[in-house]
């Protein structure tokens, strides 16, 4: 057993800690709160020029070829300073996807512009249904001549206003299990018959409604086997869920450490509250909610490098987490009072985040039945 | 990062499990409540001597006081797997091997370790640890047993309480005051003591869960104890049990136990056919049992993370107090979370023939109340969590 960042780790947080510090100030993310996208395209482009957007591809990708315990550093990082944007969606889910299953020409043509920082995308996943379950895919893809025509409404789709292109996942055939029949396209975004319904979520994520309508895809627009996609989809949980963990945790951490410095200072009856058993009691179940989520978070990154993406402890990870990151930040409210409810300061950012990501990927109860039915 | 033990470390699980499978009669297995009666103490000493002769009981000692050297993570996984077949608290928390012994090693004189550390070693003597009294609980500092120098000796006089296994005990090491004049937290001397010594007194306790002569009431009235048995300076006492609290602190034997209960609650779960169906079928209850998974592996990552942080010489300080804390808060609530699955047949006693998991989760759910108290509450872990691990300030 290891519990050590590596050398390198050490140096990619410290040097994204030190970037986000400057670019990406608190003042950038309560503006991307109220923005239609949370898209800043400069911050894009830096971030693109550090390697970030590329960080998981091979270098003949413009990428750094980096692991997944690396990634789930960098969104520690994210998660701590709350970045904005779609930075989650194009690399860690859709660039993922396409670096583990796309042809060599997909995998030229879409990772190189993701990591040059001139495409954004988004998984479709969800539908008004909202789970994670295969049964839950009903948006159809039906094949006529070279073509795959879409219908149907994917929703809750994080990103979907931004996204240049889509990788929606489809029904294309009914099977006697759900999981059969299912296949992922890659969709531009622009293509006839699409309309973004943008949906105004609280926090600074943003997501939307994507209503297909007998829209027309290349059938070599196909990622991975058709009809077998459920197995990419379960390897997109899995990042999915890892990485929330990973910004849970930051962001749990964030909430930790601007209440420590608040309750060192705030004085009542004569000193600090800090010095008050009830709040000592509320920062300690905080530390050890976010040191427990940091290394539950951690070895299911560990488990995702080994390629065991049906893991329990990865859910293990994010139903802890989930839990812990909302507990977290709800305390974090109880020891600032009345005054952090307001705007004048930043805890309601990370609050409203750390309800986001409970939901992104399964909440408790829904791990809880995964690692169930594996007991 | 690495969350695999390594393969030394795999083969050394399998043969801990072996031998407590083939070596360990069938009776110490979940024995708590009897492991200090005269029907099977002759037994867990006989077992405590064979883990001794493996070398296992100090196996994280250093080779020159009779250790193997041996990682804190093997340590770890050593009393994991004594706890997950159920071995008693006298066999998997031994206080000579985990506490006294590395307290001699790092503040004891040499005349101490020479005399004292092979028998320990050996598994020959065993030790309970006298801290606790009446009045002195959370407030470990409001020690009132004093010891005053007369020659070569000291007299000590008072009563410590709580004191589990005194009954047992060969030696017992205490706090004890040295210094009225002087301020709290340094006026106290660590003292190790011949528990046959004249002028010592017991008076049992039985506890709530059914266990009967494990917790002791012990009385010193002019107890001679000789003036090289302090361990570490006269009146710097409350260090030297600091750093033994610290060595105490780990939620281990939890996570052993909790593993070991939930294999079988599941197991019981899948095939107890109620009205047609499995209760695992059922929602509340597979829900239940997966929630209680999730908390056990926190748990054992927060344990393994102590046992590393020692492994690398890295002093771990409120993240002992978190293992422990969290472990015990656990224990708690899985016990009364199996006890909600069985719902009525969960408080038979273990001789009824009706009582699922041979009636060891009534015992458990009782015992458990003990858990977030002694080795300090769960308030005193929160205390220490947040004024060393986040530097909040003390009153």
């Amino acid at each position: 057993m290891d519990f050590a960042l590596t050398n390198e780790q050490e140096m990619l947080r410290t040097s994204a800690r030190e970037f986000l510090e400057v670019e990406c100030p608190r003042s950038l993310v309560r503006e991307m709160e109220t923005d239609d996208t949370s898209h800043y395209p400069e911050l894009w482009q830096k971030m693109a020029d550090l390697g970030w957007l590329g960080l998981p591809f091979p270098e003949q990708y413009g990428g750094a070829g980096l692991s997944f315990q690396d990634m789930a550093v960098l969104l520690e990082e994210m998660g701590r300073f709350l970045l904005p944007g779609p930075f989650f969606s194009t690399v860690v889910l859709c660039g993922q996807a396409i670096l583990e299953a796309g042809t060599s020409d997909q995998k030229a043509d879409f990772l190189t512009k993701i990591a040059s920082g001139k495409l954004i995308m988004a998984l479709a996943l969800t539908e008004p249904s909202a789970h994670y379950q295969a049964g839950g895919i009903s948006v159809r893809a039906d094949l006529s001549e070279s073509n795959y025509v879409i219908n149907g409404i994917k929703m809750f789709v994080s990103d979907g206003q931004t996204a240049d292109y889509f990788i929606v996942v489809t029904r294309t055939n009914e099977g006697a299990n759900p999981r059969e029949g299912i296949s992922l396209l890659l969709v531009d975004a622009r293509s006839p018959g699409i309309t973004v319904n943008p949906l105004r979520v609280m926090g600074i994520d943003k997501q939307a409604e994507v209503v297909f309508q007998d829209v027309r895809v290349p059938s070599d627009h196909l990622l991975g086997p058709a009809g077998e996609g459920w197995a990419l989809v379960e390897k997109l949980l899995a990042w999915g869920a890892t990485g929330k963990c990973a910004e849970s945790v930051g962001g749990g951490q964030a909430a930790l450490d601007l209440t420590v410095e608040y309750v060192k200072t705030r004085q009542a009856f004569g000193q600090p509250i800090g010095s008050f058993q009830a709040i000592q009691h509320h920062c300690a179940n905080m530390l050890t909610d976010v040191d427990t989520s940091r290394w539950l978070m951690h070895q299911a990154a560990w488990l995702v490098d080994k390629g065991e993406f049906q893991s329990p402890e990865i859910s293990k990870a994010k139903a802890w987490t989930s839990d812990a990151y909302r507990r977290v930040t709800t305390l974090a409210h109880q020891c600032h009072g009345a005054i952090a409810f307001t705007k004048v300061m930043d805890i309601h950012l990370y609050h409203k985040k750390a309800k986001i990501n409970e939901i992104l990927f399964g909440d408790a109860a829904f791990h809880w039945e995964k690692i169930a039915g594996a007991l | 990062m690495d969350f695999r033990f390594s393969p030394e470390q795999q083969a050394f699980q399998n043969e801990v499990r072996d031998f407590i499978l083939t070596e360990v009669p069938q009776e110490l297995r979940w024995c708590e409540r009897t492991a200090f009666t005269d029907a099977l103490w002759p037994a867990v000493l006989e077992t405590r001597k064979k883990l001794a002769q493996k070398g296992w009981a100090t196996m994280h000692w250093p080779v020159e006081y009779g250790g193997q050297g041996a990682s804190h993570i093997a340590q770890t996984l050593l009393v994991e797997e004594l706890a997950y077949w159920g071995m008693p608290q006298a066999i998997t928390v031994d206080d000579g091997p985990n506490l006294i012994g590395p307290t001699i090693i790092r503040f004891g004189s040499d005349h101490l370790r020479k005399t004292l550390l092979p028998s320990i070693a050996s598994g020959e003597t065993y030790w309970c640890q006298g801290y606790t009294e009446p009045g002195s609980g959370s407030d470990l500092a409001a020690v009132r047993t004093t010891a005053v120098q007369d020659g070569n000796h000291y007299v000590i006089n008072g009563q410590k309480d709580f004191i589990s296994g005194a009954a047992r005990a060969d030696w017992i090491h205490i706090l004890a005051r040295t210094n009225p004049e002087a301020p709290r937290h340094r006026n106290l001397s660590y003292f190790v003591v011949d528990m046959r010594s004249p002028g010592i007194t017991l008076s049992p306790l039985d506890e709530a869960q059914g266990r009967s002569g494990m917790l002791n009431e012990v009385f010193f009235d002019n107890l001679r104890v000789p003036a090289e048995n302090l361990v570490g300076e006269r009146n710097e006492g409350w260090q030297v049990a600091m750093s033994t609290l610290n060595l105490e602190r780990s939620g281990i034997e939890n996570v052993g136990h909790a593993r070991s209960f939930l294999k079988d609650i599941v197991t019981y779960a899948r095939e107890t056919v109620h009205d047609g169906e499995s209760l695992l079928n059922i929602d509340r209850v597979s829900s239940k049992m997966a929630e209680m998974a999730v908390k056990i592996e926190a748990c054992r990552l927060a344990a393994y993370r102590v046992a590393w942080l020692r492994d690398k010489g890295l002093n771990p300080d409120y993240e002992s107090s978190m293992s422990k804390l969290l472990s015990s808060e656990m224990w708690q609530q899985f016990t009364d979370a199996v006890m909600q699955v069985l719902g009525h047949y969960g408080p038979l006693e273990s001789d009824s023939r009706y009582a699922p998991l041979k009636g060891r989760i009534e015992e458990a759910y009782i015992g458990s109340i003990f858990e977030t108290i002694y080795e300090g509450t769960s308030e005193i872990q929160r205390n220490v969590i947040a004024q060393r691990g986040l530097g909040l300030p003390r009153r």
